[in-house]
This record gives C-alpha cells, sequence and structure tokens, in this order.
C-alpha cells in the first residue's frame, strides 16, 4: 500500500514538473527566479527539518532538553559522552559500507557538480550523504551540518532544474541557489548564504547570477524566521568596541589563524593516513574515530556535535580561559579526527568554534603581552577578538572570506566588528591561498586528485574529447603505397592528407599530399614508396582524451593533424583531428563561458 | 658505532630530501606536543574539587612537563625512548585528576581506567611517530640480502 502511495505520488510530482515544463521556463529568466524561489521555500523548510532530527537524536541519546545545544556540554552523562560516538560510528560504518557496495563511485557535492558536470548531481546520492551526516552530527561526531545542508539543497535544486530540462548555465545557477538557500536557512544570514554560492559554488560574482540566488537565500531566511522562528547559531548582546591599535592584532591574529586552518585541513590528511597505515577496515574507522572523540568529549564536551551552543557560550564568556586553551586543541583534534575517521560532515561550523575559542585564548594572550609592554591601561574588547578570530580561521578553512564577513556583519549587526573582522579574514585567506593554496573543499580534491580549485565550470573541457571533435572522413592508403600511385589518388587542390595502414590495419602515420608533390622528390616515384614521408607515426590521440591534452599533444608533435585511435596496443583509426579546428573550438567554449556568466544569453542561447 | 664498511652512499638530492623529511618530523613532533600541553591546561582547568587540584607544580608548568614529554617521544632519534619513560606516569595521575575532580566528576574506577587509556593512547602515539615501524629509518643499515 504504502509503495502504491509512493508511485502515485511519483507519478503526480513528474505530471506537475512536466506541465510545469511546459510553460517555457527553459526559454524565460522570470521562470529561472520563480524557480528560485520556490526552490528557496522548500531548501528552507528542508533545512529546519533535518536540524529538528538531529536535535531529536541528540535528546534520545544524549539525554537533553530538545531546546539545548549539545555542544553546551552541560549535564551529560560521561558513559554516553564517551559510548554514543562510538554507537554513531558504528551506525555510520555500516551505513557507509552498504551505500560503498551499492555505489561504488564518490558522491558529487555542489562544488564538483559545478565545476566538472554542469551542475548535474544525483538525489539519491545527496539524501544519502545528509542522512550520514545526521547520523554522524546527532550521534556527536565533531562535525558541522552544512555540508549536509548545502548536499541536501544543491541536490534538490539541480534536480528540479534537470526536470525542467534548464540550459547547463542555469542549472549550475540553481545549484548555487541550491547551496545559498541551505546556509541563509541554517545560520539566519541571506548575504552569508548568497556570497557562499557565489564564491564556493558559482566560482565568480556576476549579476546575471545575483537575482535567481539573492531569492533563493531570501526565501529560504524568510521562512525560516518567519514560520519557524528558527534562532540564529549566536547573538552578541554587547557593543563591539575597536579602536586603531585593534586593527593591527586582527591582522596578527590573522595570520595565526591561517596556521590554525592548515594545521586542521592537513590533520583530517594525517588521520586518514595513519588509519590506511594501521590497515583498519573502512567500515571500522568511523568506530574507532568515534571512541577517541568520545575520550576528548569526556573531557571538553563542547567538542561534540556542531559547536553552535559553545560559541555561544564563548562569547558570553562562560567558559574560563584557561579551558578555552585547551578546548582549541581539542576541537582541532576531534574534527580532524572525525572527519579523518570517515564521519560524513564538514568543518564550517566546527572551524566556526575553533575560531572563537582561539580567538578567546588571543585576546587574554594580547592583554598579558600589552600590560608587559607598559600599557596596562589599554583595554582590548574580548567579544571583538572572538569574532574576528571566529571568522577568520572559517574563512581560511572554507575558503569563503566574504561570507563569513557578512555573516558575522549579519549575526551580530555591529559594522565595527565587521571592519575588525574583514582585516583578520584578509590576512588569514591570503596567507593560506600562498601558503597552502587550498580551502578545505579544494584540499579534498585534491587528495582524491581531482584538480579544480573552485565552482568555475570546466567540465566542458572535460567534455569536449577528442571523439566529439573528430571528423571520421579518413583517407586510407596502404603501407609501401609508391609516391606516383599516392599521387594519382591524391592529386594537388584535392585531399590534404591521407592516413597510412599495414597490413592488418593498424595506423602507421599520416602522409600529407603536399609532401608527396614535393618536386624535390625526384624520379623513379613508380618505385619509391611514402614510407619515408610518413609522420606522426608515434603521435595520435585517443578518444577520450579532452580538448586540453589535445592541444598539448599538437605542441609536442609539432604536428597541425593528429590522428584518433582505438587504443594504443590496436591502433585502430577511427578518425582525425587539426590544430586549426581544435583551436576554434576551444575558443567558442571560452566565449561562451564567459556569455554565460554574464547573462549574455544572446550570444549563444535564445534571444 | 655504524660500520663505514656497510654505510650505503646516497645522492646529494637524496640526502636532501631525507633531511627535508627528517624536519618535518620534528616540526610534526613539537606540533603534537604542543597540542598536548593545550590540551592538559585546559584539562587541568577544568578541576573544581580541591583535593584534585593539589598539585606538586604549578598547571601550567605540568601540562608543559607533559608537552614536552611528549614532544621528545616523538622525535625520531634513538634517544625519544627517554621521553617514553616519561609520560605515563604524570599522565595517568594528572588526568585521574582531571576526571575526579571536573563537575561532575566521575567514579575513580572510571576515572582510573579513562586516564590509563589516556597514558596508553599518548605514549603508543609517540612511539609511533618516533619509530614508525613501517618506513625504514633514513641511515640506517639496508636488509642484508638473504
Amino acid at each position: 500500500m504504502p509503495q502504491e502511495a509512493g508511485h502515485w505520488l511519483g507519478r503526480r510530482l513528474q505530471d506537475l514538473v512536466r506541465r510545469t515544463g511546459q510553460w517555457g521556463l527553459r526559454d524565460s529568466e522570470l521562470g529561472v527566479l520563480a524557480v528560485s524561489a520556490v526552490l528557496g521555500i522548500a531548501i528552507g523548510a528542508a533545512v529546519i527539518g533535518v536540524q529538528w532530527v538531529v536535535r531529536l537524536v541528540h535528546t534520545v541519546f544524549f539525554d537533553i532538553g530538545i531546546d539545548r545545544h549539545l555542544s553546551e556540554g552541560r549535564g551529560i552523562d560521561w558513559w554516553r559522552l564517551l559510548l554514543v560516538p562510538v554507537l554513531g560510528g558504528i551506525l555510520s560504518g555500516i551505513v557507509s559500507d552498504l551505500l560503498r557496495r551499492s555505489r561504488e563511485r564518490e558522491v558529487v557535492d555542489a562544488i564538483e557538480a559545478n565545476a566538472l558536470f554542469g551542475g548535474k548531481m544525483s538525489l539519491v546520492d545527496s539524501a544519502s550523504l545528509t542522512f550520514l551526516t545526521v547520523i554522524s552530527s546527532g550521534f556527536g561526531a565533531s562535525v558541522g551540518m552544512e555540508a549536509g545542508f548545502t548536499q541536501l539543497g544543491s541536490g534538490l535544486a539541480s534536480r528540479a532544474g534537470q526536470e525542467l530540462r534548464m540550459r547547463r548555465g542555469d542549472l549550475r545557477t540553481l545549484v548555487g541557489c541550491g547551496a545559498a538557500a541551505a546556509i541563509a536557512a541554517a545560520f539566519d544570514a541571506p548575504l552569508a548564504g548568497a556570497f557562499y554560492a557565489f564564491e564556493l559554488v558559482i566560482g565568480s560574482y556576476t549579476t546575471a547570477v545575483l537575482a535567481p540566488i539573492a531569492i533563493a537565500a531570501l526565501s529560504a531566511t524568510l521562512v525560516v524566521r518567519e514560520v519557524f522562528q528558527a534562532e540564529s547559531i549566536f547573538t552578541l548582546d554587547r557593543t563591539v568596541q575597536v579602536a586603531g591599535l585593534d586593527y593591527v592584532l586582527f591582522a596578527v591574529l590573522g595570520l595565526a589563524a591561517a596556521g590554525i586552518a592548515v594545521a586542521t585541513m592537513t590533520g583530517v590528511t594525517w588521520v586518514e593516513r595513519i588509519f590506511r597505515r594501521l590497515k583498519v577496515k573502512a567500515w571500522a574507522r568511523p568506530v574507532v574515530g568515534g571512541l577517541i572523540v568520545g575520550l576528548i568529549a569526556v573531557v571538553f564536551p563542547q567538542v561534540l556535535g556542531s559547536g553552535h551552543g559553545a560559541i555561544q557560550l564563548t562569547l558570553d564568556r562562560a567558559i574560563p580561559a584557561g579551558v578555552l586553551l585547551g578546548l582549541v586543541a581539542a576541537k582541532g583534534l576531534a574534527s580532524a579526527i572525525s572527519v579523518g575517521s570517515g564521519f560524513r560532515g564538514g568543518l564550517f561550523s566546527s572551524s566556526l568554534l575553533l575560531g572563537s575559542v582561539y580567538g578567546g585564548v588571543a585576546v587574554v594572550l594580547l592583554q598579558i603581552a600589552i600590560s608587559a609592554l607598559g600599557y596596562p591601561e589599554t583595554k582590548l574588547d574580548p567579544s571583538a577578538y572572538m569574532l574576528v578570530g571566529t571568522a577568520s580561521v572559517a574563512a581560511a578553512v572554507v575558503g569563503a572570506p566574504v561570507t563569513m564577513i557578512f555573516l558575522v556583519l549579519e549575526l551580530t549587526g555591529s559594522l565595527p566588528a565587521a571592519l575588525g573582522v574583514m582585516v583578520g579574514v584578509i590576512i588569514a585567506s591570503v596567507t593560506v591561498r600562498l601558503t597552502f593554496g587550498y580551502s578545505f573543499a579544494t584540499w579534498r580534491f585534491h587528495v582524491r586528485g581531482v584538480a579544480i580549485r573552485g565552482g568555475h565550470d570546466v567540465g566542458w573541457v572535460r567534455d569536449l574529447t577528442a571523439a566529439s571533435l573528430m571528423r571520421r572522413d579518413t583517407h586510407v592508403v596502404p603501407l609501401g603505397m609508391t609516391i606516383a600511385d599516392f599521387r594519382a589518388k591524391f592529386p594537388l587542390g584535392g585531399h590534404k592528407r591521407a592516413f597510412v595502414v599495414d597490413a592488418e590495419g593498424h595506423y602507421r602515420g599520416i602522409v600529407l599530399a603536399a609532401d608527396a608533390h614535393n618536386p624535390d622528390l625526384g624520379d623513379k616515384l613508380d618505385e619509391r614508396t611514402i614510407d619515408g614521408l610518413r609522420f606522426a607515426e608515434d603521435n595520435f590521440l585517443l578518444p577520450q582524451q579532452n580538448i586540453r591534452a589535445a592541444l598539448g599533444r599538437f605542441s609536442s608533435a609539432e604536428s597541425e593533424t593528429l590522428a584518433v585511435l582505438s587504443d594504443p596496443t590496436e591502433r585502430r583509426l577511427l578518425g582525425f583531428v587539426t590544430e586549426a579546428y581544435v583551436l576554434r573550438r576551444y575558443n567558442q567554449e571560452l566565449e561562451r563561458t564567459q556569455a554565460e556568466e554574464h547573462g549574455e544569453r544572446t550570444l549563444f542561447g535564445p534571444s | 658505532m655504524r660500520d663505514r664498511a656497510f654505510s650505503p652512499h646516497y645522492a646529494p638530492d637524496v640526502l636532501a630530501q631525507a633531511r627535508r623529511r627528517r624536519l618535518k618530523r620534528v616540526l610534526v613532533a613539537v606540533l603534537l606536543g604542543s597540542i598536548v600541553a593545550a590540551y592538559t591546561y585546559g584539562a587541568l582547568d577544568q578541576r573544581v574539587i580541591a583535593e584534585d587540584k593539589n598539585d606538586l607544580l604549578p598547571q601550567w608548568a605540568e601540562a608543559l612537563v607533559l608537552g614536552v614529554s611528549v614532544s621528545v617521544a616523538s622525535l625520531p632519534v634513538g634517544w625519544s625512548v627517554l621521553g617514553r619513560i616519561v609520560i605515563p606516569i604524570p599522565t595517568l595521575f594528572l588526568y585521574l585528576s582531571v576526571f575526579t575532580g571536573k563537575d561532575p566528576p566521575l567514579p575513580f574506577t572510571a576515572g582510573f581506567v579513562l586516564a590509563l587509556i589516556y597514558t596508553a593512547a599518548l605514549t603508543a602515539l609517540s612511539a609511533y611517530l618516533g619509530e614508525r615501524p613501517d618506513r625504514r629509518l633514513f641511515g640506517t643499515r639496508p636488509q642484508a640480502p638473504p
């Protein structure tokens, strides 16, 4: 019965999507705006739903009130702190193992989808990953939910765009809308959500994508605020005081924040490497990770979960400075171990907490240093330093500096704080970019061997393969053919080139008609063969090689024509490509991508 | 003393690479020691029960001693064993005082077992980093052919 109901619902949804598609949304800019608004509302509600499920798990397994945050760490039995993450590890290990068996490929996230796949994501994969993130965060692993939210939001948006048969550029924008709505809803911060999409998912800010992304972020925020009355992750009930000296110290703070960010990001890889070296089975890694997180949580319960409650405690100065120092180490360790051991989730929230406790420690140390230098009357505002620490570490880890500046501005409403944050964030981001070169997301791609540095559309490079570029009208001549016969078959002014194959049909090189008609060849042409005129015998392309590889091969082979072969051993001739055509297609695609980014739909799209 | 007759000869770039790897391992050891010191300082600061705060040294000194011991124990040198000798006793007592002195305190048995686990984990991790059983240390004698 439920299955029949599911089929009925599926049919109705498909019907609705088909009818909606008939409204001409594909060719309408207003249509894209309408879709992004609807998506924003749906994703805002979905984020609230997921947050509620996570809180329910916290309530049941950690025995805390539904209105309390896990990372406040108060009144939780020590054995729950120790054992619930282990239970989460067991569940996470089993579910991950089952998913790995059913789907061996990696889940494509929003950045990867926009960079490589033209915005195409699997909704089932996204839902699975969100489910794993709920298990991880719900059972206390030190990970943020934001990765799950953006995955779910982008997955939903991508699916909707695919059903509506959106163009590649619009689909990429919708994926950005999904991520923007998810972050806006999670933090009750529409500007931060929108710029998260610009900086990470779309890869650039253009006026063409501003409207749909802003609408998605706004509608998600409105739903969260007005319908669900959700609260911000932190509030600040004091005025932030920032003076001239503070800006210099914020720069120093940003510099050290970069070090913490790099240590945390590489820490994840380090933990993964240790697990691999110790040959721990993939399903058992989260169990071991959960045990270690549990052991840390018995001492520092604030490390559990995403850390929102602990951020508020830090800003309220409810945690002593000594404990904050320990918490910097504990949170960094717990996050690296959680992610490195295979719990799913991101470092967005974790880096916010890490940054706030780091800021709390730094302000104490800086105050001591200033007093020691003979200026005891100079008092630093701890709130400002905590905010700068929060945003600097998070900007360096997440790779979204403007997002973090807007996040602080929206959550505190303090312009002086935002200006101070700007200094720390810029220093931290630039330092990480110059020394390390990656954000956490791009670092994970790098470790996986995926060469992308952001959401810029580079997928067309992969899509333009030798197979799609090649001409199939090849003219084949046998090895050993005489030059006279060749001249007769290929007179000047006719076909420019011929491809030589041996008796078994294997490719053996190219002969140009111009070379065969060269007057310097002399006489006895009915005895001399074309074998000596061949070139590019060992330089060829394979069908799956992309346009960039093709251009590289043209350059290294010093040839204007290359054969496309079935494979290097069989060497069956499939077709050929010319350098001029490949260059022309490359330029066309560059222009199309640029036009799409700037919203010039008339260049290669509909008017 | 190393037998020169069996010492392998390495090209300069291999030696430079080995030096970089060695420096990296020293930095990892120092970083781990700093993390342990900060972690321990924060943990000790959580104690609220007076009799558990009755320490031999100031709190910062205890954390520092433990951090330095872990750093030394994680160094890729033969004498890192000295660090590993120092780690267990202070770790056990310090973390026992943390578990039984925090609010709310853990039962003594649970605190003792957890302190033992902390001790074993720190010793094992530093031993792993110091020895790296999966990698041959640079300069050690290659395996003789069978």
